[in-house]
This record gives C-alpha cells, sequence and structure tokens, in this order.
C-alpha cells in the first residue's frame, strides 16, 4: 500500500481538477492506472438482468478497446463492471468507501483480491481502518468520477448513489453516458431522466468510442500496439503473416493464397499469434488484431 | 428313411453347424419342422414342396419330420430351403449317394425350383472352413462373394435339379476361385477426387489429418456454401431430363 | 463437399480388412452382384430421420448397423443436430470400444465397428452464424440449444473440429491445380505405415486409439512443446478434456512429416483444430 499526499508529483493530476480533492490517496496495486483514460461504469445494487447484460457488454467492449473501468466495488453493476473488464485483460480500477482493512461489501472480497491479482488497481481517500459508514459512499464517487473521461451510468434509481454520481460528473464537466431503459421500470427512471435532460445516449460501446474519437482524445490502444510490437520481436518469424491480419477478419485460406506459405506453417503462425493475445480468432474461423 | 444334410446357422458373425435330420415315412400325410425354427424357416414348407414338384421329382403324401439339430439354437432365415429339399430327396431315393453327409449345403428356393440368392454367404464359408468342411453348395449368385476363400469347394448351382445332378454323379460342378489381386484390378477407383475441391486448404489439410490417424472429425458451416461448387458441376448433367 | 471425397485419401485395404467388412455386409445383404468383394472403404451417410436400432443394429432378427456396415470406413452424419438425441447417444460406446453388442432375447450378438466418424453442421438455425456476407439471424438462445443438442461426452470423442468457411466465386475460377487424392493418399498411408509399426505391440492400429496410458507412453512433448500447450491452455479457455485430443492429433501430424518428436510446429496446429472448443461450447 502507497500513500499520495495531495503535494506529491505522482498525485493524479485529474483530482486535483475536482472541487475538493482528498488530502491523502491509499493506493494499492498498479498505480500508472489512474493517469490513464479511464470510463466509470456504475449502476444500481439491485441491478436488473438488463442492466447486467448492459454492463457486461460495455465493460468488456470498452476494457477491449483499451479503456480502463473505474467503479465502486459494490454489489450490483459495479461488481460486474470490474469482472467483465478483467476477462479480455483489461485494467480497472475500484475506488473503496472504508479503508483497506474494512472492504465492503464482505462478499466483493475475492473480487477486491482478484483486481490485485489482474494488475489492476485499489484506491480509497480513508486511512486502512476507517469502517464503513454511511456518509463515506457518496462522498467517494466525486473520486469516480474525478478519475473518469466520463461517466456511464447503466441503471439508477431515483436518487440512487449512481445518480449521484452521474450529479457529480456533470458538476466537475464529465461526459454522461447513459443507457435508456424501460420507462416503466423503477431501475430505469434516473438514467431516463437523464437522457431527458440532454446526456448522452449510448446504445453500445462503440458510441462511446466514437464519441472520444471526435473529441480528439487518443485511445490507449496505442500502448497496447507498442506492446504488440515488443512481443512480436520473439514472433518474429510470424511477421508477414502477422502484418496481413488487420480489422477486417481474414480465414486462413486467404492467407494461404497470399503468401503461398505451406498451410502447416500458416496454422502454427495464427495459433502462436493467438497463444500471445495478438490476434483473435473469430466465429467463421476467420482472424483479426486483438 | 432317414437322412442327414449338413447346413450352417449364423449368430452375428459367429457360425454354427447345424444337421438337417429328415425322416420320411408312411403314415397319416403331415408335415413337422421341429429343432427351434422360426416362422420364416416354417414357412419353408410350401415352398420346398412346390419347388419339388417343380423340379420335376413327385412327393407323395407321406408322413415328413425335419429335425434342425442342435436343437437350441435358434434358426431363423430361408437359407435352410436347400438343405431341407435335398434331405427330402435323398430320404425317397431321389438322391441316391452317401455324399451330402459331407457337403455343408445353403439356399434359398423359389416355387420353380431356381436357387435365390442369400445374405451371409461370404460369413458362412469362412465359419465352415474353420470347421474343417471341405464342400459348400450355394446360390450361383453367391459364389462371386464366396470364391475369395481359399481351402474350401465353393460349387455354385442355379436350381435344385442341378444339386440332385450333382450329388448323383451326373454332372460336374466346378469351383471357383479369384484372388485378392483379381478383386484389385476389377474394382473400380472412387468416383470423387479432392482434386475438384477449389480453395478450402485449412479443412483439407485437417481431413488429410484426420485419414492419417483415423480421427473423428466435425465440420462446421453452412452446407449452402460447402456444397456450392459440386452442384454447380453437377447441374450440367441434369440440364436435360432423359426418360 | 469434402466429407464425401474422405475415402479417396484413406489408407488402402489389406485383405483381412476386405474381408471382415465384406463379411459384415454379406450378412446385411448390401452387397451389390458387380463387386463381389468389397475392396475400397466403406462411406455410409444415414439420413438424420434414422433410428437408434438401424443406426446400431438389432431388429427381430439382429442386423448389423450403419455403424457396422462402416467398419473400417466412414460414418458420415451431415446435420448432426438434426439427429434424434437419444440415436447420437448410441455411438458413444461404439466409439470408444469399436465394437457394438446387441442384445435380444435370442440372444446377444457382437458386431465390429471400427469407423472414423465424421459429421458436419451448421453454426446455428440459419447457417450464418460468423458469415461476413449476411447477417445471422438467430437469437444467442436459439444458437445455445442447436448447439447443446450435441452431448459433451460425444463431442468429447470428436479430436478434430473444423470450419469450413465459404470460398468466394473469384477464388473458385483460379485455375490453380490443386492436389489430388492420390497425392494425398501416399503421405496418408506413410503415415499409417508409421503407426502400424509402432504400435504392433500395442494391439492398435491408429493414433486415434490411443488410450490415456499410451499418450503418456507415446506422445512426449520436448521443453518448449510443453511450455506452449500450458500456455494455450490458460489462454484460450480449452476444456481439460481436449488435452488428450490436441496430443492424439499432434502425434499424428508429426507421424505426416516422419518426425519421431512432437514439435512445436506439430502441437500448434493441433491446437488449431480445438477452436471451437473456444467460441461456441464455450464454458
Amino acid at each position: 500500500m502507497k500513500i499520495i499526499k495531495k503535494a506529491d508529483k505522482i498525485y493524479p493530476e485529474k483530482l486535483l481538477k475536482i472541487q475538493n480533492p482528498p488530502d491523502e490517496l491509499y493506493v494499492e496495486g498498479n498505480m500508472d492506472l489512474l493517469s490513464q483514460n479511464s470510463i466509470a461504469i456504475v449502476g444500481s445494487r439491485l441491478a436488473t438482468e438488463y442492466g447486467k447484460k448492459c454492463a457486461k457488454l460495455f465493460s468488456s467492449q470498452l476494457s477491449e478497446q483499451g479503456f480502463t473501468i473505474v467503479s465502486g466495488l459494490a454489489v450490483g453493476i459495479d461488481s460486474i463492471a470490474h469482472t467483465y473488464s478483467m476477462e479480455k485483460k483489461g485494467k480497472t480500477i475500484a475506488v473503496l468507501g472504508s479503508g483497506f482493512n474494512n472492504v465492503y461489501p464482505e462478499e466483493n472480497y475475492y473480487l477486491y483480491k482478484k483486481i490485485l491479482e489482474n494488475d489492476g488497481c485499489i484506491i480509497t481517500e480513508y486511512p486502512p481502518e476507517t469502517p464503513k459508514s454511511k456518509g463515506n459512499f457518496p462522498k467517494r464517487n466525486r473520486i469516480i468520477s474525478g478519475l473518469s473521461l466520463g461517466v456511464l451510468l447503466v441503471e439508477a434509481r431515483y436518487g440512487s448513489g449512481g445518480a449521484i454520481t452521474a450529479k457529480l460528473a456533470i458538476k466537475q464537466g464529465k461526459d454522461v453516458f447513459c443507457i435508456p431503459n424501460r420507462i416503466d421500470e423503477k431501475t430505469g427512471y434516473n438514467t431516463n431522466l437523464l437522457i431527458k435532460q440532454g446526456a448522452n445516449l449510448v446504445t453500445c460501446a462503440q458510441d462511446i468510442i466514437d464519441f472520444y474519437i471526435e473529441e480528439g482524445i487518443e485511445i490507449q490502444q496505442n500502448v497496447n500496439k507498442k506492446e504488440a510490437e515488443k512481443q512480436l520481436q520473439n514472433l518474429k518469424q510470424y511477421q508477414t503473416i502477422y502484418n496481413l491480419i488487420g480489422q477486417l477478419p481474414i480465414s486462413a485460406n486467404e492467407i494461404f493464397r497470399i503468401t503461398n506459405k505451406p498451410i502447416t506453417e500458416i496454422s502454427e503462425a495464427l495459433c502462436m499469434l493467438e497463444i500471445e493475445g495478438l490476434i483473435k480468432n473469430i466465429p467463421g474461423n476467420k482472424y483479426i488484431r486483438n | 428313411m432317414l437322412s442327414t444334410v449338413k447346413t450352417m446357422a449364423l449368430h452375428g458373425l459367429e457360425g454354427f453347424l447345424i444337421d438337417v435330420q429328415v425322416d420320411v415315412s408312411a403314415g397319416m400325410p403331415s408335415w413337422d419342422i421341429v429343432g427351434l425354427p422360426d416362422t420364416s424357416v416354417k414357412e419353408a414348407k410350401e415352398r420346398i414342396r412346390t419347388a419339388i414338384k417343380n423340379s420335376g421329382y413327385e412327393l407323395f403324401s407321406r408322413k415328413i419330420v425335419i429335425n434342425l439339430a442342435p436343437a437350441s439354437i435358434k434358426k431363423e432365415g430361408s437359407i435352410y430351403d436347400l438343405p431341407m429339399a435335398v434331405g427330402i430327396l435323398k430320404s425317397i431315393d431321389v438322391i441316391y449317394t452317401k455324399e451330402p453327409e459331407n457337403i455343408l449345403m445353403i439356399g434359398e428356393l423359389s416355387l420353380n425350383g431356381d436357387l435365390n440368392p442369400i445374405n451371409g454367404a461370404l460369413p458362412i464359408c469362412i465359419e465352415a472352413k474353420k470347421m474343417g468342411i471341405k464342400k459348400i453348395i450355394m446360390p450361383k449368385q453367391n459364389v462371386k462373394e464366396a470364391s475369395i476363400i481359399s481351402g474350401i469347394e465353393i460349387l455354385g448351382a442355379y436350381d435344385l435339379s442341378e444339386v440332385v445332378h450333382y450329388l448323383n454323379n451326373n454332372i460336374t460342378i466346378s469351383s471357383s476361385h479369384i484372388t485378392w489381386e483379381e478383386c484389385l484390378e476389377k474394382g473400380k477407383k472412387y468416383p470423387l477426387d479432392f482434386s475438384e475441391v477449389k480453395g478450402q486448404e485449412n479443412v483439407k489439410r485437417a481431413v488429410e489429418v484426420a485419414a492419417a490417424g483415423g480421427h473423428n472429425c466435425l465440420l462446421i458451416g453452412s452446407p449452402r456454401l460447402r456444397k456450392n461448387y459440386d452442384s454447380k458441376k453437377n447441374s450440367i448433367n441434369l440440364a436435360r431430363p432423359k426418360f | 463437399m469434402i466429407a464425401k471425397r474422405i475415402p479417396s485419401i484413406l489408407p488402402d485395404l489389406s485383405f483381412e480388412e476386405a474381408l471382415e467388412i465384406t463379411k459384415i455386409h454379406s450378412i446385411a445383404g448390401t452387397l451389390k452382384q458387380d463387386v463381389p468383394i468389397i475392396i475400397s472403404r466403406p462411406f455410409r451417410s444415414p439420413h438424420h430421420t434414422i433410428s437408434a436400432t438401424s443406426l446400431a443394429g438389432g431388429g427381430r432378427i439382429p442386423k448389423p448397423g450403419e455403424i457396422s456396415l462402416a467398419h473400417y470406413g466412414v460414418l458420415f452424419l451431415d446435420e448432426l443436430p438434426e439427429f434424434n438425441q437419444h440415436t447420437l447417444e448410441v455411438l458413444r460406446g461404439p466409439l470408444e470400444d469399436g465394437l457394438v453388442t446387441i442384445s435380444r432375447i435370442n440372444g446377444t450378438l457382437t458386431y465390429p465397428c471400427n469407423f472414423m466418424f465424421v459429421a458436419s453442421m451448421n453454426p446455428c438455425p440459419c447457417g450464418y452464424y460468423g458469415s461476413q456476407e449476411k447477417e445471422c439471424s438467430c437469437s444467442m438462445q436459439a444458437i445455445t440449444k442447436y448447439m447443446g443438442k450435441i452431448s459433451g461426452p460425444l463431442l468429447d470423442r470428436i479430436d478434430i473440429q473444423i470450419e469450413v468457411t465459404p470460398v468466394k466465386y473469384k477464388k473458385l475460377e483460379n485455375d490453380k491445380a490443386e492436389e489430388t487424392s492420390e497425392q494425398i493418399k501416399q503421405r496418408v498411408n506413410k503415415a499409417r505405415q508409421i503407426q502400424r509399426d509402432r504400435y504392433k505391440e500395442e494391439k492398435i492400429y491408429s493414433n486415434s486409439n490411443l488410450t490415456p496410458n499410451l499418450i503418456e507412453k507415446y506422445c512426449k512433448l520436448n521443453k518448449e512443446s510443453k511450455s506452449i500447450l500450458e500456455i494455450a491452455f490458460n489462454k484460450l479457455g480449452l476444456s481439460a478434456r481436449a488435452y488428450g485430443r490436441i496430443l492424439k492429433v499432434a502425434r499424428t501430424i508429426a507421424d505426416l512429416e516422419g518426425s519421431e518428436q512432437i514439435q512445436k510446429a506439430h502441437i500448434t496446429e493441433a491446437i488449431g483444430y480445438r477452436n471451437l472448443d473456444k467460441k461456441y461450447w464455450k464454458n
């Protein structure tokens, strides 16, 4: 665990810009994440199946595209956002509303461990012994929104924690994205309300990515690319085949046609590249870059 | 008079030697088949009676008892027609040599006395050879498949009277035998070839591996797309219907 | 179609094998008059309305079923999920043992059925899942249900799974000469000969018959291949039951190349043949 003071150089710049930045930050795990592009995914603890499904989808896709997912380690949408961000080797940050020795809720302690195992980051403004207390949770929401470029609200009842985070985000000048919900569903009241008031309506992860591309923000995928190139050093012999695989799906047969290499060599290369996580096999037996 | 003819029952691929014992005697005209025959064997009565008549032999109304020994083995099918008919003809002295006891017989009779092909001729020959049988009489149509077996005389007959004449030493039937090499020469090449499949190198490779190791394999994909090329080729042949 | 051409590259029959096949066909009465002895490996492709009895064999007078008629040849089931599930489960024992035992009131019969099982299926009910040309119209549930028709134990017995992707028309026009079956067959024959020599003592004929004990004995990996296999398992989420299958297939690939050791290239290619594990039957 590390303690970062406001005066420290490594104190995340983003947090300095918000209204009342915490004086001290207690951090465990990968600190570099704090300065990277991230999206907060927040929502109801009593999530419906629809909400869970959306959280899964957005979390895994956004993290795949290089966004760090920030959330609050609560049950419901938060846990799902954390879990599925890690599924595709993405990174995630959890902001606690209590000290490290009093992780709340207790049933998410395994998730806490898992985040650290997967090179994620846990952060809180409270000293380790601080017990959970009702007032602390809404307060930590300002850190969640403060750390992120924008906040994605999946499902929120009127006046819920998620709604507070969204409100804070607007105050901080962050972008707010909402997933539309049924109008007769209480859990979707606040998301629909925010859409009415002018929040960005999103129906897929690409909406958010496109939004930031238009804003001119460079998404971290570049870092991934660099890493990929580093890995490729070890896999130099497969370079020609890797170069053929792009964002558009290509099949082994097409590679065979182009390169005229024996099919055995191609399948070896494809397998090695896939094991290294550089390319991905999609249904239809085609390959794309990861 | 009592007579015995040898035949064989097939259980799966396993053969059992069966003695067909026939007794024809004076008494109330009747016809009984005993020794665990199933309905298809009992039906043989009518076929045999008519076939004997149509082959030119007279079967007077007498008491006929046929026993298929051992009685513990279930007998099914029509392969016992010929041995039963020969047994009867022997009992009424139409066949007068001793020989039938050393020859194995199988075959189905039709009403005009012709022999119809049967199923399982090859395994019967193989099993018979194992049991030390030297000669076997069967329908002519089955000779081809059986003649690959060496070390046993395979005799093919067209009809009942040919069998009778052979057994009475009036005629000879030459046994036939073909070798494995002859079979290979006669065999046709497999009609389909991989050179007709364009592209799909990775699938072809997978299939090659599967064939080389005898691996089971599963091909996943839309059949419409997989069959595309074939159907295009065949459509030329289909274009003009023939009567 | 590719499956129908498989017999053209299967290794030649020996006299004993031909005799055994002909025996079964003789009992079933499926021999043709002009071909007294079966000299090419049988290819059986029953329609999916087939009953369990006619697949495994049986009836009042027990006759060999399709699996026995495919002895030493290929049993091809087109549109696998359309088959009655109960019918497919019948295959489990015979695929493992190479023989089928039919019990009836009249007695118990055993027919051999050492066949290569080839099946084909659509990726989903509409057939376009994963296709780039047209969008798939099936719901996720429909796809799961469709795939679920093939039970795990049956899938477990399939070593190689390969996706067939459509070939664009332009490519069909390509005049490049394709390999003939005869050329492929020569390689297959060679690989089979290696296997026959190796397994002389073990009473098996090909790599597909390897039991777990024998896999340990004959499919030794060097350090590099071992680590690749381990990484692949962790990263690609392969099921544990795929392990033995991959080793067997890798052994065959090594035999095709005439290599005594299983090399890295062999193991990676074998892993490639399990990729449906990852996509369709995940979890």
